[in-house]
C-alpha cells in the first residue's frame, strides 16, 4: 500500500504548525521532505520529521529564521543561516544567488550555520526553474565526521554532497551525489540486514578495504544506537583520489570560504550545513544557441546503445522524474518503520494521519480518533 | 634517458617558433607542455608536440591568435580563441578573469574554439598565484569522444576534466584536477603497444562489456572508457558539456560539430576573490583543516596523506632537480617533429644539451 502525496503534505504541514511553525514555513518544510520521498530519495523524506522535531525541541534548529548577508561583493556573498530550517534558509541562500545572477551574469552564495539541508537536489533544481545553471559544494559541521580522505583511515570529511543543475525545459539537468562511495544512509542499511555494502565501500580501522558496516560503527549492539564515533575506520571517497579531491573543495568552499567551518572531531553534536553555490544565467549570456546545445547534447546521448536493452541510457535527472511522476499517480511506498514514527508524532499532536499511514504502521486506529 | 627541464623548453620553443608561432607563443607552449611533464602528467607534456605540429600545418591549429571578446559585463566574458594554442588563450582568459574577480568578488570567463588547453590544473594554479580560488570545466566540442554514458554502449562524451584551485598561505595551492573518466586513453594507447592489459573497470567493449583488452577498445565497433565512480562521474560529465561546451557557446560533443574534426576546447572558468571574505576565519579554519587531515593514520602502503596537488608538487620538486624522464618513443618522436620544421640533428642535439656525436 501507498501513501498519497497529497494528503502526506498536509499532514507533514500540520505537523510542523502544531510544533511552532508558521503556515508557510510548515508547508514549505513539507513540501520539500514529501518532494524527497517523491523522487526516490527517502532517506531525504518524511523518515525525517521526528528527527527535525527533536532537534526543534532542543533548540538546535528554530522557526521562522531569515538569512542574514555577513559579507557581501557584487557577485559573492556570504549569509548566515542562524540556525534555521534548511528548507527555509536554503530557500533564500538559493532566492538570492538567483536575484544576485540575473544583475550581474554570474553570482555565488555561501551559505553558513543552516540546519539539514535536505536533499541538495532541490536546490539546482529550483535554479533551473528560474534559468540558472548552478553548482554547489556541501559539507557538514558540527558533527562527527564519517568519511576517510584518499590513503587515509581516519574520519576526516562528512559525505559531502556535490549537485549541479543545467535548466533544459521540462527536463533540467539535475546531479546531486555524494562524494563519498556510499551515504551514510546505506551504510545504516547493511546494519539492519539491507542491501550489502559494496566491496571497498568502507576503510577499516587496521587499513583494510571493507564493506563490514563495523568498520564504520565499531562492533554493533543495539542497531538503532550505532555512532561513528564508536568506528575505527570510515567510509571512502567515490572513484578513489578524484572524488577525495571533490569531497575536499566541498570542505573549503562551504566549510572555510563560505564560513560553516570544516568538518572536525570536537563539535557539539548538532549539524550545521553550509553550501557554497555559484548560480550562472545562461539566457543572459546566451552567445550560441544555449538551450538547443544542451537539449540536443541530451537527445545524442540518451541514444547510445543501451549495454542491457531493457535499460536505456539516461540524462541526469530521468531516473527522479520518473520516480516523481510515477509516485505522483500513484502514491509513495513508504516504510513500515516510517509510517509507525508518523503515528507516534500524530499521537503526540493529536493529529489525524491519513488513514494508509495509520493502515501502513499495522495500526488502524489513528490518533485523532 | 632524462633531459633537463630547462633543456626540453628549449626544445620545443625552437619547434614552435618555427612552426609559425611568435616567440613569445613558442615560449608560453613550451612552458605550459614542460610544467606537465615536471608535475608527472607525461600524458599532457612534450608527447603532444608532433600532434601540435601536424595540426598547425593542417591548419587546425592557428599560430598568433589572441581572444577575442563575444560577450562582456562587470563579472562576466565569453571569449573566442578561434582555435588558436590553448596555452596561449588560456592565459589570457584567466588573465581577464583575474582582472574581473578582483573588481566584483567573483568572475566567469567562458573561452570557446580553443586549441588543446593542455592540463587544466595549470588555469587553477595561475589564478592561485594571483590569489584567487577558481573552478574550471572544459570539454571538446567533437574530437576525442571516447567515454560512454553510464549504461551505454557508445561514445558520447570527452573527457572532460574539471580542476578547482585554493590558495593558501605559506603552502604551495590545493588542486584538485581530475578527468570525468577512468583512465586517460593515452594509458590504452601504452598499454596496446606493450602488449599489455588495462586496469579492469576502465573500458568496456564494442557491446558494452567490460574487458582489460587494450586491442577491444580500437576494435570495429570501438570500446568506450567508463565514466569514473559510475553514474555520478557520466552526470559530472554531462554538466561539463553543458557548461564548457553549450554555454561559451563552442558546442557540446557532437560528431557533426563544425568543429568537430579539431581538438577544440570549450572552458567555462569561475574566479573567486577571498578577499571578500576578510575578517571572517577563512586562512585559520583552512590551514586548520588541512592539518588535522594530514594527521589522519594512513592506509597500507601510504607514506604521507596528500593533498590534491601535493603528488604534484613532489613530482615537480624532483624532476626540477633530476631531469624529466622521457622514453626513448617520445625522444624520437619530439626530434622528428623538430626535423619537420627544419631543425637539424645537430640543434637538435644542441638544445638538449647532448653532444651531438
Amino acid at each position: 500500500m501507498t501513501v498519497a502525496a497529497a494528503p502526506l503534505r498536509a499532514f507533514v504541514a500540520e505537523i510542523f504548525a502544531a510544533a511552532g511553525c508558521d503556515a508557510e514555513e510548515a508547508a514549505r518544510i513539507a513540501r520539500y521532505l514529501v518532494a524527497a520521498d517523491l523522487v526516490g530519495h527517502p532517506s531525504h523524506g518524511v523518515i525525517r520529521v521526528p528527527r527535525y522535531l527533536d532537534a526543534m525541541a532542543r533548540g538546535s534548529v528554530h522557526p521562522g529564521r531569515e538569512i542574514e548577508i555577513v559579507r557581501d561583493a557584487p557577485g559573492f556573498a556570504v549569509v548566515d543561516g542562524k540556525s534555521g530550517f534548511g528548507q527555509t534558509v536554503g530557500e533564500q541562500a538559493v532566492d538570492l544567488g538567483i536575484a544576485r545572477a540575473r544583475d550581474n551574469g554570474v553570482a555565488a552564495v555561501g551559505l553558513r550555520n543552516s540546519a539539514h539541508l535536505g536533499r541538495i537536489g532541490d536546490w539546482p533544481e529550483r535554479a533551473a526553474a528560474a534559468g540558472m545553471a548552478s553548482v554547489h559544494f556541501v559539507n557538514a559541521s558540527g558533527i562527527s565526521p564519517a568519511v576517510a580522505p584518499f590513503g587515509g583511515i581516519d574520519k576526516r570529511m562528512s559525505t559531502n554532497p556535490f549537485a549541479a543543475g543545467v535548466p533544459n525545459g521540462d527536463d533540467p539537468i539535475i546531479l546531486d551525489f555524494a562524494t563519498s562511495v556510499v551515504a551514510e544512509g546505506k551504510v545504516l542499511v547493511a546494519v539492519n540486514g539491507g542491501k550489502p555494502l559494496p566491496d571497498g565501500a568502507l576503510i577499516d580501522g587496521d587499513g583494510a578495504l571493507s564493506s563490514n558496516p563495523e568498520a564504520l560503527y565499531g562492533p554493533i549492539g543495539d542497531k538503532t544506537k550505532v555512532n561513528t564515533r564508536n568506528g575505527r575506520g570510515a567510509i571512502r571517497t567515490m572513484g578513489d583520489h578524484k572524488g577525495s579531491g571533490l569531497s575536499m573543495m566541498c570542505e573549503l568552499l562551504a566549510g572555510a570560504l563560505g564560513g560553516n567551518g570544516c568538518a572536525s572531531d570536537a563539535g557539539p553534536g548538532v549539524l550545521a550545513n553550509g553550501m557554497f553555490s555559484v548560480y550562472v544565467d545562461a539566457s543572459a549570456l546566451d552567445t550560441g544557441g544555449f538551450a538547443r546545445e544542451v537539449s540536443d547534447f541530451v537527445a545524442w546521448a540518451r541514444t547510445a546503445r543501451p549495454i542491457d536493452p531493457s535499460a536505456p541510457v539516461l540524462a541526469p535527472g530521468d531516473p527522479e522524474r520518473a520516480r516523481r511522476r510515477d509516485r505522483e499517480a500513484n502514491g509513495i511506498p513508504l516504510e513500515e518503520d516510517t509510517c509507525r514514527s508518523l503515528l507516534a508524532v500524530a499521537e503526540r499532536y493529536r493529529l489525524r494521519a491519513p488513514a494508509e499511514i495509520a493502515a501502513r504502521s499495522g495500526d488502524r486506529t489513528s490518533a485523532g480518533d | 634517458m632524462t633531459v633537463r627541464s630547462d633543456d626540453l623548453a628549449a626544445l620545443i620553443e625552437a619547434v614552435f617558433a618555427n612552426s609559425g608561432s611568435a616567440e613569445s607563443e613558442a615560449k608560453t607552449v613550451a612552458r605550459h607542455l614542460v610544467e606537465a611533464n615536471l608535475a608527472g602528467h607525461d600524458s599532457h607534456g612534450a608527447i603532444r608536440v608532433p600532434a601540435y605540429v601536424d595540426w598547425v600545418e593542417a591548419g587546425t591549429l592557428v599560430p598568433n591568435q589572441s581572444i577575442r571578446t563575444v560577450f562582456e559585463n562587470d563579472a562576466v566574458a565569453i571569449v573566442d580563441g578561434n582555435f588558436g594554442f590553448g596555452q596561449v588563450l588560456g592565459e589570457q582568459a584567466v588573465a581577464l578573469g583575474v582582472e574581473k574577480c578582483r573588481r566584483a568578488g567573483l568572475s566567469m570567463v567562458g573561452l570557446r574554439n580553443s586549441g588543446h588547453v593542455g592540463r587544466v590544473g595549470d588555469w587553477a594554479i595561475q589564478a592561485a598565484e594571483a590569489g584567487l580560488l577558481s573552478l574550471h570545466f572544459v570539454n571538446t566540442s567533437g574530437g576525442g569522444i571516447l567515454v560512454a554514458p553510464w549504461g551505454g554502449a557508445d561514445r558520447r562524451l570527452s573527457a572532460n576534466p574539471i580542476a578547482a584551485g585554493i590558495p593558501v598561505p605559506g603552502r604551495s595551492p590545493i588542486v584538485a584536477d581530475l578527468s570525468t573518466c577512468v583512465i586517460a586513453e593515452g594509458k590504452i594507447r601504452v598499454a596496446r603497444n606493450k602488449g599489455a592489459a588495462v586496469p579492469e573497470n576502465a573500458i568496456i567493449d564494442g557491446a558494452g562489456r567490460p574487458t582489460a583488452d587494450p586491442e577491444r577498445f580500437y576494435a570495429d565497433p570501438p570500446g568506450a572508457i567508463l565514466p569514473i565512480a559510475g553514474h555520478k562521474g557520466y552526470v559530472l560529465s554531462v554538466v561539463v558539456e553543458a557548461l564548457a561546451g553549450a554555454l561559451t557557446g563552442g558546442g557540446a560533443s557532437h560528431p557533426d560539430n563544425p568543429t568537430a574534426d579539431r581538438v577544440c576546447n570549450g572552458m567555462l572558468s569561475i574566479f573567486i576573490d577571498p578577499g571578500t571574505v576578510a575578517g571572517l576565519s577563512f586562512g585559520a579554519e583552512m590551514e586548520r583543516f588541512v592539518d588535522w587531515v594530514k594527521a589522519a593514520r594512513k592506509a597500507e602502503g601510504v607514506s604521507e596523506i596528500l593533498m590534491p596537488g601535493d603528488p604534484e608538487e613532489q613530482t615537480r620538486a624532483d624532476r626540477l632537480a633530476n631531469g624529466i624522464p622521457l622514453d626513448a618513443a617520445t625522444l624520437e618522436q619530439l626530434s622528428a617533429a623538430a626535423r619537420k620544421v627544419g631543425l637539424a640533428d645537430a640543434r637538435i642535439a644542441e638544445l638538449l644539451g647532448r653532444d651531438s656525436a
